[in-house]
């Protein structure tokens, strides 16, 4: 009749480095990833081999394979982006713009809606990549 | 403590145990869920980034105009340098001897990906060239479709 009242205790015991081994992994989670927004469509992003790192504090402008657009994960039309950032501009007018374009995205899309925003006032754009498979 | 663990071993040293040791099964219930949560959250992407310079972002600035084009055609399989078809090795080496206040004007053809002018820009970075400009092939318009749909608000994606 003991046996059965020494049991749990063991079990708890054998369970510590179980527990122990989770604590880490969650915490080594909480701490090395990063939670973001979940954004309005799907973008890859282009590849590079560029090692500067992405700026913070800037502003991101979403542009699907479509050519769709999307300003802090809010579906935009073009017009209504351009005028945001028109007014982005006249309130700070060193803030840098990055795009977050899809690989598949047509470059000549890219490329007019680059000098869209240059000729808006904007000063830095940057286009945001992922790292290359080495 | 002591005196009563003396008197009734069995009862007293259950009573102490029960006191000690909390059951741990809805913790670690809990650690798994917030464990998973954040397996699943998280995301370890690198971003990196890439200058873009359009023509008109200087526009009146110190490019000479009376230098030869330097005109780049990207498309998905091949390159032009001024209407010519050339190799990216040879592209580079031509573009390392170029005077150095001459801008490279890089230009994606008809529907060339992002992704194939990103890497012609890529490479061109890489080997310090500068400066670099964008501009658009002026024989390419949007479809009409893509015209619509990127001024229209979106309802559905």
């Amino acid at each position: 009749m003991h046996f059965p009242e020494r049991r749990p205790d063991q079990t708890e015991e054998r369970i510590l480095p179980l527990i122990n081994l989770v604590f880490l992994l969650l915490i080594f989670f909480m701490i090395a990833g990063s939670l973001s927004a979940t954004e309005p469509f799907d973008i890859t992003p282009p590849t590079s081999s560029s090692e500067t790192a992405q700026e913070v504090e800037t502003i991101v402008v979403l542009m699907n394979k479509k050519g769709h657009f999307a300003l802090d994960n809010q579906p935009l039309s073009e017009l209504d982006l351009l005028t945001e950032i028109t007014d982005i501009i006249k309130r700070s007018p060193n803030a840098e713009i990055t795009i977050k374009a899809d690989a598949g995205l047509v470059g000549n899309h890219l490329v007019s809606f680059t000098h869209e925003l240059y000729s808006i006032g904007v000063k830095k754009l940057q286009l945001l990549t992922e790292q290359a498979q080495q | 403590m002591q005196k009563a663990y003396n008197q009734f071993p069995a009862l007293s040293a259950k009573q102490a145990k029960r006191k000690t040791l909390v059951s741990l099964t809805p913790l670690i219930d809990v650690v798994f869920i917030l464990l998973i949560f954040f397996m699943l959250a998280s995301s370890f992407t690198k971003w990196h980034s890439v200058e873009v310079n359009s023509s008109s972002s200087n526009a009146g600035g110190s490019l000479a105009t009376d230098l030869p084009p330097f005109l780049v055609q990207v498309a998905t399989d091949k390159l032009l340098l001024n209407n010519s078809e050339i190799t990216l090795s040879s592209l580079l080496k031509q573009a390392k001897v170029k005077p150095s206040e001459q801008a490279i004007i890089l230009q994606p053809l008809g529907d060339t990906p992002v992704q194939a002018l990103i890497d012609i820009l890529d490479e061109l970075n890489a080997q310090g060239i500068a400066p670099l400009q964008l501009v658009q092939d002026p024989t390419w318009q949007a479809s009409k479709q893509t015209k619509i749909r990127a001024n229209m608000p979106l309802e559905v994606l």
